[in-house]
């Protein structure tokens, strides 16, 4: 092992050891986010060493960037209470994981993929009751498990089932997306938010791996896959009444977006990521939004509090410029993909396919986004219920990630 | 098929009809008249309700309207922050409230009454169950909070359990058709939209049948009245179907005749109880509560145009409105419950499953727990139709889990209560979890019968008292000068002051009057603005006349207005000017109305509209010149005056006569040039009266114009038959001419009385100036919808100069002055009266009929005008700074020219604050205000209680004006209270309809009350809705005589709809009149 691949499996085993200590230790809340912080700007400055030192991918660093924007933000606006030691550390164990998956390669990757697939089963385990539902997942995850820490053993063909079972499930596709709303849904308050943009990033860094060794077929048979998918979840998210899963289901349609375009757009790196990051940030600020209004009103149900606007400013400014930002979100890969780069002949029928993927996508974001919006921010506020406003940390918080979605949807 | 069998179809008996027409109009009784908006009224939109007390009216308003009845308990709690509302007053307003009990916390006594204090002062703190649980959560760290918690858990434990989800269906079914119509049950328990669907389609019926000459197109078949129209126009509308309703057609061919019958039909098919018409009624006709107001006003009008025309009530009304709501209930019952729509079955359903539609409503009305939810098949509710069964029989476990839960969040939310409390009692939370569960059981009994809808009544006595305390503080320097100079007992110095100015007693004269007064040498009074004279007035060239004179009162007398004898050409030239102008309006009204048209004319002239939008958005003031200078060359403006003297019958008929003659002169001559001229008067009046009928047709004298005219009998037949078919000249014209000549003006007696009247009322009799203003008011703004409720409500809600006109004519008549002498008021010989209209929203004093003014008077006006000025400056600048929109106006600028362009604005949604702001009504001598600065809000009529020792004026005063008063009182106060139920909302969002109000959008009810943006600064309230302080100045006693005889005062006073407070003439004191005959003193 050189020093280049050591340098990273420090960077991912620091918070990773930090947050297993503190999951069995009691620290003080001010304390941990302290640190949390500080590491986290470590972990920044150990990146920027990278970048320059030994010439790691762009695209890779541009991930790893990601996650820790997310992981900043979530510890940034933790509340000074004493049970949130076990967010820090939930938060701290992600991170370390999702960077070890992101920085280093091959067996030392696959661990951490596996490690973080086991961490989703424990937490659902304690979360989730004992469903059918709930089996299909565990099913599921142990396959990933198992496909990931195979797939260094397997043949070509395999690895590339293999990878793209793992992708598929980290770019949720439907019927491959019950671990990501169960881990969405099961989520400690603000995790919820890191949870869906480290999912994203890691299904973003095994397509770029993976996107150059798909037939036609293959991608033929995806964007169908991504239509169906993008249908199911559309409709999902216009008929849920809880927050939680309606942002889960909001992603997933949203995912398909790029399963569709890869049949279009050669270049995954040069549209994909930043588009999956933009959708990962714009998502997760969405969610993190809501958290601080279920931490503050035990919210869960879309419509049962509604014209939050009005007596709570800061939180309406930041929802509706999500929101806004959600509602264009199609339209960055599909016409900043077509003014950057040339595209790959397609067939009559693939050209509708992805029209149509790109329709119902669009429109059913357009309607589902702003019902939302109707439910939560306009409308009649309660006068039955105390209103507290986001707080600074939690305002900035939520700011960075939307600056975050815009730097990566408009400008890289 | 929802409809009766032609054999259980009963027809009802022309009693059961006439029962039911009656039942239905007296459940209007929530309801208050709409007047059309050109003739805006300010009313008590509670007016029905008056004959209950004003705390039991707002219940009803809340349970039929849905409107709050008071401020809110967050604006309220920032005037006491501002000190407006004091700690005495809150303590006072408290007594009736409170027991005589208290609780031991620590070693702390604490009252009832400081429990109240402080909940009302601070909040209960409660919070929704659905979301105490997330509130709480942090605080349960701290071992007393949990403590605390955990004893109120146990003290709920002891009290025996409510059945939480039986509870829904035992309640619905004693308010289903008492408290909501079956529409909205539906809506809110199935999630339907019935009752949108309802007022939409009665909204689309009723604004069209309504309209009043605003739509191009006129609905058709309005002459049968509404329900025929409507039954006639519905075959044919295919929303019916669109709503599912089947068999639409059919449905409506089998509809009886008769709107009763429809009524009678309908109540049949949805089961209404009989006991339960009334208040069903009443729930209906709330739903739309300003178009069923104002088909109520216009039932009630005998002779208005429209209503003759297209006639339209309440019971019309209803009949189409229970046909929507009968067959749209029975959709959505049968889709949703699969029951019939009736009142019966769904009463059934609620005693059948309770626990099944318990959960359901727990279900749609609250955040179901995580236990229920993880456990619970969801799909269950929202079935269609609702497997009720499965629901019914739902897990016991899960239920005892789901109450427990409940129960939960109740204590919760109990201990935020607590927290709260103790927060704001300065208690420690420790003391209260050491206190013993008696004491904690008291506290929380405490709380809950003190809810926050529970404090608007004391908060609105408490805002009440401390504004008459105030106020009693701010006038007591006037009240000590006037005791001293009551005291002396010489008389003064009679002096003649430079000018003497009779205001409106409008709130924005009271600011006018002050800055006047203070230029030096103006003496000013406060009488209704239209000064006593209820006239109908027509203008020149009007086709219509107005009625100017409060609603309370009946017109009695027409006044026209006439161009001076001087003035006949250029009153043709006027005339033809106002006519080339109206062709135009009218042309460029159908061009833009037409369907085909506007395509072409958008291209053709659509740019010429270019001038006007930039010229009235950009430079408005500069657009109204040019408007104006286009205008007044089309039509140069002419100088005219009043029809006031009545003319006697014989002059009449002289003056009829005379244009009779003339039009036959005028035949003569078309029919035989010159020759025609040259018949002699005696033949011509001959013809007349041929043509009259006054003389037999075969006289023996028409020998002699056969002879002039060479005519044989045919011949004067048929030039008779001409002046009778061309020129109008028949009996019925004759007669009908006079009517209208002798109708117009009033009597030397009559004009003496109103003089009379309008000068003792002020207790102005004495000491005239040489010029006296009798100044009315109106208002000038664009594009404003209200603008006459900006106008002089005395005048019904137009401009007052017309009043001011007629009695500044009466009282400069020397018949009038002579007779006045006799009456014992002695009007000197230079004492002038000039009439002029005070512009409230520019401030300009414009004097009128100033060729009347004595050329010895040159010197009197010119002073009297600089001083209108002067006041017009002031005046602006004090009201400029009140507009919130307005940055502050240095010295060296002028004010008034910002208030010109206000009045120009069509942007401008508050061109002036109107009466808004206006606190008290007082009526006395100008030396009780005389320099006090009331900020315009307070109403000011001079009475003098010395000259009026047997009360008669002080009755008239205390039986129109303040009734008035009271009116628009109570519709600020509810517009401010409510802005959305008893106000008209934003006026961003207004849109005139059918030239009768305002609604909200393309579709809504009528716009009631007032904007929003009259009655609100921003977000807070500009109005301070209180009940008005009528404040008279008058033995206590008269008082009281005079409420006693009147129905009206005693209902507005016992009731509490107004304040009664009196000054006592001997003592300078106050005292508040409570009930009959007590009075209380006001310290």
């Amino acid at each position: 092992m050189n020093f280049d691949n050591t340098f990273s499996v420090i960077l991912a085993i620091t918070p990773l050891a930090l947050g297993i200590v503190w999951k069995f230790s009691n620290g003080s809340s001010n304390t941990l986010k302290s640190i949390g912080l500080t590491v986290i700007g470590a972990l920044a400055g150990g990146l920027v060493y990278m970048r320059s030192a030994f010439e790691i991918e762009p695209s890779i660093l541009f991930l790893a960037s990601a996650v820790l924007l997310s992981g900043f933000c979530v510890i940034l606006c933790q509340e000074d209470k004493q049970q949130t030691s076990a967010i820090y550390a939930s938060i701290m164990i992600i991170l370390g994981l999702g960077l070890g998956i992101l920085l280093n390669q091959a067996i030392v990757s696959r661990i951490f993929l596996g490690g973080l697939l086991g961490y989703i089963a424990i937490s659902q385990n304690r979360e989730q009751q004992n469903s059918f539902r709930t089996k299909i997942i565990f099913l599921h995850i142990t396959l990933a498990i198992i496909f990931s820490l195979g797939s260094v053993f397997m043949s070509n063909t395999l690895q590339i089932f293999a990878s793209l079972f793992l992708a598929v499930t980290f770019l949720p596709l439907a019927p491959f997306h019950l671990p990501f709303l169960g881990t969405i849904k099961g989520a400690k308050v603000t995790l919820a938010s890191f949870w869906i943009v480290v999912w994203l990033i890691i299904g973003l860094s095994e397509l770029n791996k993976l996107y150059s060794s798909l037939s036609t077929e293959m991608l033929f048979t995806l964007n169908l896959l991504a239509l169906v998918s993008a249908l199911y979840a559309s409709l999902a998210a216009l008929g849920q009444k809880f927050n939680r899963l309606f942002i889960a289901s909001a992603t997933v349609a949203h995912v398909a977006l790029i399963w569709g375009l890869l049949q279009v757009f050669p270049s995954f790196p040069k549209w994909g990521i930043p588009f999956g990051i933009t959708l990962g940030f714009v998502m997760g600020g969405i969610s993190l939004a809501f958290s601080f209004i279920r931490q503050r009103y035990g919210w869960k149900t879309l419509g049962k509090l509604p014209g939050l606007a009005s007596p709570m400013p800061r939180f309406g400014v930041v929802l509706v410029l999500l929101v806004s930002f959600a509602l264009f979100l199609p339209l960055f890969p599909v016409f900043s993909g077509l003014l950057v780069m040339p595209t790959i002949a397609i067939h009559d029928v693939e050209i509708v396919l992805i029209s149509f993927l790109f329709l119902v996508v669009w429109l059913g974001g357009s309607w589902y986004f702003l019902q939302m919006l109707h439910q939560t921010a306009f409308g009649e506020a309660r006068s039955d219920v105390p209103y507290f406003d986001l707080r600074l940390t939690e305002f900035v918080a939520v700011s960075a990630l939307l600056l975050g979605a815009g730097y990566s949807g408009f400008i890289y | 098929m929802n409809t009766l069998d032609d054999k259980k179809r009963v027809t009802p008996s022309e009693s059961q009809r006439i029962e039911l027409r009656s039942l239905v109009n007296l459940s209007c009784e929530p309801i208050s008249h709409f007047w059309p908006m050109k003739t805006f009224i300010h009313h008590n939109p509670l007016h029905g309700l008056e004959h209950l007390t004003f705390e039991k009216a707002i219940k009803e308003g809340q349970r039929f309207l849905k409107g709050r009845g008071y401020l809110s308990s967050s604006e309220n709690r920032k005037y006491f922050q501002q000190g407006r509302i004091s700690e005495d007053a809150i303590k006072e307003a408290l007594k009736n409230v409170s027991q005589n009990a208290t609780i031991s916390i620590s070693d702390r006594e604490i009252s009832h009454l400081e429990v109240l204090r402080s909940i009302l002062i601070h909040g209960a703190g409660k919070v929704a169950t659905d979301v105490c649980s997330a509130i709480l959560q942090p605080s349960l760290n701290q071992p007393e909070i949990r403590n605390l918690f955990k004893n109120i858990q146990d003290l709920s434990k002891k009290k025996a359990p409510e059945d939480f989800l039986k509870g829904h269906a035992i309640r619905e079914k004693k308010d289903l058709a008492t408290q909501y119509t079956l529409a909205e049950w539906c809506d809110q328990t199935l999630g339907t939209n019935v009752q949108d669907q309802v007022n939409g389609e009665i909204i689309k019926w009723v604004s069209g049948f309504l309209d009043e000459g605003h739509a191009p197109w006129g609905m058709p078949e309005r002459k049968k009245t509404f329900y025929k129209a409507w039954k006639e126009l519905a075959l044919d509308d295919a929303s019916g179907s669109i709503l599912g309703i089947q068999d639409w057609k059919s449905k409506i061919l089998d509809l009886p005749d008769r709107p009763e019958d429809a009524v009678l039909e309908s109540l049949s098919l949805l089961a209404i109880p009989k006991n339960l018409w009334d208040s069903y009624f009443s729930l209906q006709l709330a739903q739309l509560s300003g178009w069923t107001g104002f088909i109520k006003w216009r039932s009630e009008q005998t002779d208005y145009a429209w209503q003759n025309a297209f006639p339209i009530d309440l019971i019309k009304y209803m009949a189409i409105r229970l046909f929507y709501e009968r067959e749209l209930v029975m959709l959505a019952c049968q889709e949703k419950l699969a029951i019939p729509g009736t009142y019966v079955s769904i009463n059934e359903y609620l005693n059948n499953h309770p626990t099944g539609y318990g959960l359901f409503r727990e279900f749609r009305s609250r955040v179901l727990p995580d236990e229920v939810v993880d456990y619970l098949d969801m799909s269950l509710f929202t079935q269609d139709p609702l497997n009720i069964k499965d629901l019914d029989q739902c897990d016991s476990r899960l239920i005892s889990t789901w109450e427990q839960t409940i129960e939960k969040q109740e204590a919760e939310s109990q201990t935020l209560m607590v927290m709260e409390l103790a927060q704001s009692l300065n208690v420690s939370i420790q003391d209260v979890v050491k206190c013993t569960p008696d004491t904690l059981n008291s506290l929380l009994d405490w709380i809950e019968q003190f809810p926050e809808s529970h404090h608007g009544p004391i908060w609105l006595e408490a805002l009440e008292s401390s504004y008459i305390k105030d106020f009693a503080k701010k006038i007591s320097p006037n009240l000590e000068k006037l005791r001293k100079s009551d005291e002396m007992e010489e008389e003064p110095l009679e002096s003649r002051p430079l000018s003497q100015s009779i205001f409106c007693i409008d709130v924005r004269s009271e600011c006018f009057r002050r800055q006047l007064e203070e230029i030096g040498g103006n003496e000013t009074f406060g009488f209704a603005g239209f000064f006593g004279v209820p006239i109908c007035y027509q203008g020149f060239s009007s086709e219509q006349q107005t009625d100017q004179f409060p609603v309370l009162l009946k017109p009695k007398h027409v006044v026209k207005e006439i161009p001076r004898a001087s003035q006949g050409k250029a009153a043709e030239k006027f005339l033809e000017g106002q006519q080339i102008a109206k062709t135009g309006h009218t042309l460029l009204h159908d061009l833009k109305e037409n369907v085909v048209t506007p395509y072409v004319m958008v291209e053709a002239i659509g740019w010429f509209f270019g001038f006007k939008l930039f010229g009235q958005t950009l430079k408005p003031k500069w657009f109204k010149k040019v408007m104006s200078w286009i205008k007044d060359s089309l039509a140069i403006p002419i100088r005219t005056t009043l029809t006031v003297g009545k003319i006697e019958r014989e002059e009449a008929y002289e003056m009829v006569a005379a244009k009779h003659r003339a039009a036959i002169y005028r035949l003569f001559t078309e029919k035989y040039d010159r020759q025609g001229g040259t018949v002699p008067h005696d033949q011509v009046e001959h013809l007349r009266k041929l043509a009259l009928n006054q003389i037999p047709s075969d006289s023996n004298e028409n020998e002699e114009l056969f002879r002039l005219l060479k005519w044989n009998a045919s011949d004067l037949e048929q030039f008779i038959l001409a002046l009778r078919k061309d020129f109008n000249l028949h009996e019925r014209d004759l007669d009908y001419k006079i009517q209208k000549i002798t109708q117009t003006g009033f009597t030397v007696s009559e004009q003496v009385n109103y003089v009379e009247t309008a000068l003792k009322l002020l207790g102005f009799t004495k000491t005239f100036a040489r010029l006296v203003l009798l100044c009315g008011h109106g208002s000038t703004s664009d594009n404003n919808p209200y603008e006459s409720a900006l106008d002089c409500g005395a005048c019904g809600g137009n401009h007052g100069i017309s009043n001011a006109r007629v009695l500044a004519v009466m009282a400069n008549n020397s018949q009038v002055r002579q007779r006045l002498v006799e009456r014992g008021i002695t009007i000197p010989s230079d004492t002038h009266f000039l009439p002029g209209q005070h512009d409230t929203v520019t401030d300009e004093v414009e004097l009128y009929d100033l060729e009347e003014v004595p050329a010895t008077h040159r010197k009197d006006l010119l002073r009297l005008q600089h001083d209108l000025q002067e006041a017009c400056e002031k005046n602006s600048r004090e009201r400029l700074a009140r507009f919130p929109d307005v940055p502050a106006i240095k010295e060296t600028d002028k004010a008034s020219p910002l208030t010109k362009v206000r009045s120009m604005d069509w942007s401008q949604v508050r061109p002036e604050w109107g009466l808004s702001g206006h606190t008290a009504f007082i009526m006395g001598r100008r030396s009780l205000t005389r320099g006090i600065n009331f900020e315009g809000r307070t109403f000011l009529h001079s009475y003098d209680h010395s000259q009026d020792p047997d009360g008669k004026y002080l009755e008239i005063i205390m039986t129109a004006p303040m009734i008035v008063a009271n009116w628009i009182n109570m519709e600020h106060y509810f517009s401010t209270v409510d802005p959305l139920v008893y106000g008209a909302g934003s006026k961003a969002y207004h849109n005139v309809v059918g030239n009768i109000g305002v609604m909200y959008g393309s579709e809504s009810d009528l716009c009631v009350g007032l904007p929003i943006q009259t009655v609100f600064d921003g977000d807070k309230p500009y109005h301070d809705p209180m009940r008005l302080f009528a404040i008279i100045e008058a033995p206590l006693e008269r008082i009281a005589t005079i409420v006693g005889r009147h129905e009206i005062l005693q209902r507005l006073t016992r009731n509490r709809w107004i304040n009664l407070i009196a000054i006592d003439p001997d003592t300078k004191k106050f005292f508040h009149f409570q009930l009959m005959k007590d009075w209380q003193p006001i310290n």
